[in-house]
């Protein structure tokens, strides 16, 4: 990822717009044309009366009316060009955005994404998104043919009556001063406005993903109320924020209106002294008129641009939080099997409790060992600073004899598998799945056997597509058969360390049994930290760990500790032991 | 019970739903008799918005007739009622605005409220009814909920720019009724074009949301699974299918943005051509002297406020038609399929905000009485078919006051559809259950408590203070106790704010095991008659699992019932019956 620093706010969309310039200044200047050609229309109006007051010829009369008509038709059509390619450009950059969003998530810590949903991740890279995409699609232009527009009127203008052009340029000045100060003082009301969305649509995101749970235990009415709050508190925010920024447009409305009254009576006096012909003052009239009749269209697109200044802020916002762990830049050898060692290592899930207390331990390459201890006891934990989601905040975590903190971590986490107990399938194809999406880049053959490996043969044989069958949610699959695809997806990656947490605990114990043979052959050869509750699953191990509230307290063979009686090991034997006997 | 089979295709299901009915105009039709007052007052206001340009025109004529002639002082008494008329229109737009703001979410509010009370509560199983991802799921709430509320804003809009194109085209047809038929003739091209863009039109937009649900379900179901992403260092190829599918989106946003802005870039041409026409064939009138300056004057003004009908009418018919694809959308969100419940009247409390929610209290077992209370539960031949199949075929069983009765199998044999579908939370196709010898129809209204709880074996937590996240809006005077059966005392004297500590969403901040126990613990607060637990040990270490089914049959003192999914000797020691399935059936013993 290049580490460059992350434009903040206004700053962030023009480095997103400096590579389109060349594109950029096509639209402007066909926006120009498309702006000024209508605005021969109201001197075509303005001779049109004159030439009737005076008396010229109804076919001269007709010829001006044709003259209006067409040069409003060919401004018209200028406008769609101009949208067209506004809309093109608008998709590229806000795509580039978006991609950037993600990978910069993508590359944040599991600690940020735990405070964050993956509904509030969607509002974040979509939802601000799209008001960004649609404020510069059209708001953007908006302005920038209403700066053209005026800038012309204000040309014309002058060249019926100085004056007037003056009192048009007051006007606008005026107006959008007034439009400038208080949208500024707006938009942290629209901010607000979207925290609430995010908090709305973020729990709308979990509750549809957890119905069975609400249903089944009659918490509708809790998400409703929750829904109903949420709802109230937008509504609120929705209304404080549109007294600011639609107070803007009121105002700003209000000057215009002023402006062309004043224009009227300037006009009157100026004609009363003979100075403008009647069609003048009508043009001049027209011409205050229009530079506020786009800013309606300004004002339309005005909450989106609130909306896409606010988006953009959180976008920077997103694009400037750090990761806390920053990647290294060595790769790790390509060694079968790879050393793991844990020295000195005390971590807490940044809560202050330590979920290991001054840990270390090391599973020689080639060798597996067995992780046992009650829930809670931070088993879990040595995996996840092993594969390096988290970083330890004392002590060092080394993978191949090299600290992680060196590794980059696509080169530590393409060789350390994890198979946890918690699967996250994808509503995506099986063979999506089993590659997350291509990261690991393998021919069909390969993914069947994998499969067959693991004991999903004649769950494969039912699919109805093969590899291409689109999984789409517990349906398609049980969890048990979920936990054996993680297996195959990792072994797929040809891991030089493997762990296993509780990686088959949700399989029945003949299922188990299989899978623990299939993979005693697969893992040969590779380092493996294997835990479990069921110690018959790790009869096979070279070494046992014992955790207990963090701290190492037992360590050796396997063989030595089940034969010692004073060993914690033998005891856990003994005792699961006989909770089988009695369940025989 | 009969359960209509809904096709998986969203795609095919709405494009079906959507054709032929206007359907968005009877729901945005629905939701304004939900709060008639806050559309009518927003319409009011508009109304006068959009109409006093009217007056402001023949004030405009009656200055411009003076201006050449007149010597009089009386034209100045025009510029200050003019000036007048201006002011207001703008004062009044600020309230209007707050006021509609208020409105729009309310619009938003109502299909939402009914679609989620729907998918909580209503009879029947809500597998098929939602989109397959909740990223995906979430955009129903949020671009569908917007569509239809822009249908009821689109309303105010036309009714008051047709009260004002009305009123204009009166006023200028007794000026010149040729000039009036040239500057109204516009609208009906323009409508007839838009009858012919309207069906590609739809289609645009049912691709373009397609392609946004693919990019919204992929960042949802990526950062959902953020952790399987991280360990297979998949961050690159999610990037590479990420700017894929958001390639193919902006090709279907293309069209459909253009297309819309075509429709109403067509109604902004009319509109010129409206007023070029009115000038050309006025022209001999002119000459004439039958039309004066004043009267040209009133065309060109009154052109900006006629022509805005064209654009509001094309945007109509857009916003309509888009409307109909997400009412469509909505309908499937529902029990009964029907666009007319999500459109239905619901209490909002959105100026109050909802009352303090009463916590739902439930009577202690001994108290319990008629069908809360439990004897016994039969299941006689139930038959369970997914899309890809039998899953259960002629299951038996029955379970008496005080059993444990423990499920078991190897994987896939369907345990858990057993569950499931027992539960109501997918459909069964055949098969009868009693509940103390009553047939119950509805399986997933009657399977909540007091009368069961579940605890699935994937269980989902939500991001909330713990305490709130086991609770879900139930009586806290069983937390303690709960808490206790479920072992989680001791993880709780860990966490750094104890019961009130945030727990991430997925429990990220939670073990597997501590997750499984805080569901264990959300089941146990509502002390059912009958407690369904899908592997429950999965998660467990030996000890810990013993001292939980211990503590939980200690406290029950014989009285529990329990139907649970395992495999663990422990628990077949315990089983009064035990059930074995393979491949859908109940194995014989």
């Amino acid at each position: 990822m290049p580490a460059h620093d992350p434009p903040a706010d206004a700053r962030l969309l023009t480095a997103y717009l400096r590579p389109e310039g060349r594109a950029l200044s096509a639209l402007t200047g066909i926006l120009v044309v498309a702006m000024l050609l209508p605005l021969a229309g109201p001197v075509l109006v303005g001779r049109f009366v004159d030439g009737a007051l005076h008396g010229r010829p109804s076919h001269e009369l007709a010829l001006l009316g044709a003259g209006f008509l067409v040069t409003a038709l060919a401004g018209d059509g200028l406008q769609l060009l101009v949208t067209w390619l506004s809309v093109r450009l608008a998709w590229r950059v806000g795509n580039s955005l978006r991609l950037d969003l993600c990978r910069h998530a993508l590359g944040l810590d599991l600690d940020w994404h735990g405070g964050h949903s993956a509904g509030q991740l969607i509002e974040r890279i979509d939802g601000d998104i799209d008001a960004v995409t649609t404020f510069s699609s059209t708001a953007v232009l908006q302005l920038l043919g209403n700066a053209i527009l005026v800038l012309g009127v204000l040309v014309i203008s002058a060249f019926i009556d100085w004056r007037a052009s003056i009192l048009i340029a007051v006007t606008v000045a005026a107006a959008v001063a007034i439009m400038l100060r208080l949208r500024r003082l707006a938009v942290p009301f629209y901010d607000e406005e979207r925290e609430v969305q995010g908090r709305l649509y973020g729990d709308v995101e979990e509750r549809l993903g957890g119905l069975e749970d609400l249903r089944a235990n009659g918490a509708g009415d809790w998400a409703v109320h929750q829904l109903h709050r949420n709802s109230a508190a937008w509504w609120r925010t929705a209304r404080r924020a549109a007294l600011r920024g639609d107070g803007s447009l009121s105002g700003a409305g209000a000057v215009f209106a002023a402006g062309s009254v004043v224009m009227l009576a300037l006009g009157a006096w100026l004609c009363r002294r003979g100075e403008l012909s009647v069609g003048s003052v009508l043009a001049l009239l027209r011409f205050s008129q229009l530079v506020s009749d786009p800013l309606w269209k300004v004002a339309e697109q005005l909450a989106e641009a609130q909306k896409a200044v606010a988006g953009t802020r959180r976008a920077a916002r997103l694009l400037a939080t750090r990761s806390a762990i920053v990647d290294g830049t060595a790769e790790l050898a390509g060694d079968r099997s790879l050393t793991a060692e844990l020295r000195a290592v005390t971590f807490g899930y940044g809560t202050g409790h330590p979920v290991l207390d001054a840990v270390d331990l090391v599973v020689p390459a080639g060798t597996s060992l067995g992780l046992v201890g009650r829930t809670g006891s931070g088993k879990s934990t040595v995996g996840r600073l092993l594969a390096r989601l988290w970083d330890t905040e004392v002590g060092t975590v080394l993978v191949g004899g090299v600290d992680v903190r060196a590794l980059q971590s696509g080169s530590l986490r393409r060789r350390v598998g994890v198979v946890t107990q918690e699967v996250e399938l994808f509503r995506a194809s099986v063979r999506d799945n089993l590659t997350v999406f291509g990261a690991t880049t393998t021919d069909d053959a390969t993914l069947l056997r994998t499969l067959e490996d693991v004991g999903l043969a004649s769950w494969t044989a039912d699919l109805t597509d093969g590899l291409d069958t689109h999984l789409d949610g517990p349906g398609d699959l049980s969890a048990g058969e979920a936990q054996l695809l993680a297996f195959a997806r990792v072994l797929l990656a040809d891991p030089g360390l493997v762990i296993l947490d509780e990686a088959s605990s949700r399989l029945d114990p003949a299922t188990e049994d299989r899978l623990v043979a299939a993979t005693e052959r697969l893992l040969r050869g590779r380092t493996s930290i294997i835990i479990a509750h069921r110690l018959a699953t790790l009869d096979r191990v070279d070494a046992i760990a014992v955790l207990d509230r963090g701290r190492l307290v037992e360590h050796g063979p396997r063989a030595a500790l089940a034969e010692d009686p004073g060993s914690r090991f033998r005891a856990l034997l003994d005792a699961s032991r006989v909770a089988e006997v009695v369940g025989q | 019970m009969t359960t209509t089979s809904i096709p998986t295709d969203t795609a095919g299901a709405a494009t079906s739903t959507a054709t032929g009915t206007a359907s968005s105009t009877r729901f945005a039709w629905r939701m304004l008799k939900a709060d008639p007052l806050a559309w009518l007052f927003s319409l009011s206001m508009w109304v006068v918005f959009f109409t006093m340009p009217i007056g402001s025109g023949l004030l405009i004529r009656s200055v411009v007739d003076r201006l050449p002639h007149a010597p009089g002082a009386s034209i100045w008494w025009f510029l200050v009622a003019l000036g007048a008329c201006e002011l207001a229109r703008w004062a009044i737009l600020l309230p209007a605005i707050i006021q509609w703001h208020g409105a729009f979410v309310l619009w938003h509010t109502i299909p939402r409220l009914n679609a989620l009370t729907s998918l909580v509560a209503d009879p029947g199983p809500v597998t098929g009814r939602l989109p397959g991802s909740p990223g995906e799921a979430v955009s129903r709430f949020r671009d569908d909920a917007r569509d239809l509320a822009l249908v009821l804003d689109v309303w105010l809009d036309l009714v008051a720019a047709f009260a004002a194109t009305g009123v204009g085209l009166v006023v200028l047809a007794v000026v010149s009724p040729v000039g009036a038929i040239a500057v109204a003739f516009p609208i009906v091209i323009v409508l007839g074009i838009g009858q012919s863009l309207g069906s590609r039109l739809r289609r645009w937009r049912l691709a373009e949301r397609q392609a946004t649900a693919r990019v919204t379900g992929f960042i949802g179901d990526v950062f959902g699974g953020i952790a399987a992403v991280k360990v297979g260092a998949a961050e690159a190829a999610v990037l590479d299918r990420f700017e894929r599918l958001g390639h193919d989106r902006a090709a279907a946003a293309r069209k459909d943005q253009v297309g819309t802005q075509l429709s109403q870039v067509l109604g902004g041409i009319t509109a010129n051509a409206g007023l070029g026409l009115a000038l050309l064939l006025v022209a001999p009138a002119v000459r004439r002297g039958d039309l004066d300056a004043g009267d040209i004057a009133l065309f060109t003004t009154y052109a900006t406020t006629v022509g805005g009908l064209p654009r509001i009418t094309a945007r109509w018919a857009a916003f309509q038609r888009q409307g109909d694809v997400s009412a469509a959308r909505f309908a499937r969100l529902m029990a009964d399929g029907d666009a007319d419940s999500a459109s239905q009247r619901v209490t909002t409390w959105l100026r109050t905000g909802p009352p303090v929610a009463e916590p739902i209290a439930l009577p202690a077992p001994p108290d319990r009485t008629g069908s809360d209370r439990f004897h016994q539960l039969t299941v006689r031949d139930l038959h369970v078919r997914l899309d890809d199949g039998e899953q259960l075929t002629g299951i038996d069983l029955t379970l008496v006051r005080g059993e444990l009765v423990v499920v078991t199998g190897p994987v896939g044999a369907g345990k858990s559809i057993l569950v499931r579908a027992l539960l109501g939370l997918i459909p069964r196709d055949a098969g009868t259950v009693t509940w103390n010898g009553t047939v119950v129809d509805d399986l997933s209204t009657w399977f909540v408590p007091p009368r069961v709880s579940y605890l699935p074996q994937v269980p989902r937590l939500f991001s909330e203070p713990l305490d709130d996240t086991i609770l879900l809006g139930s009586d806290r005077s069983g937390l303690e106790r709960a808490l206790r059966l479920a072992c989680l005392d001791d993880d709780l004297d860990e966490m750094p704010d104890g019961r009130a500590t945030l727990v991430g969403p997925k429990g990220v901040r939670l073990s597997g095991g501590q997750v499984q126990r805080a569901a264990a613990a959300r089941a146990f607060v509502r002390r059912p008659e009958l407690l369904v637990v899908d592997d429950l040990s999965s998660a467990l270490d030996v000890a810990t699992e013993t001292r939980l089914w211990d503590g939980l049959f200690d406290a029950a003192g014989g009285d529990l019932t329990v139907l649970a999914i395992s495999h663990r000797p422990r628990v077949l020691a315990r089983a009064d019956q035990v059930v074995e399935l393979r491949d859908g059936r109940i194995s014989p013993p």
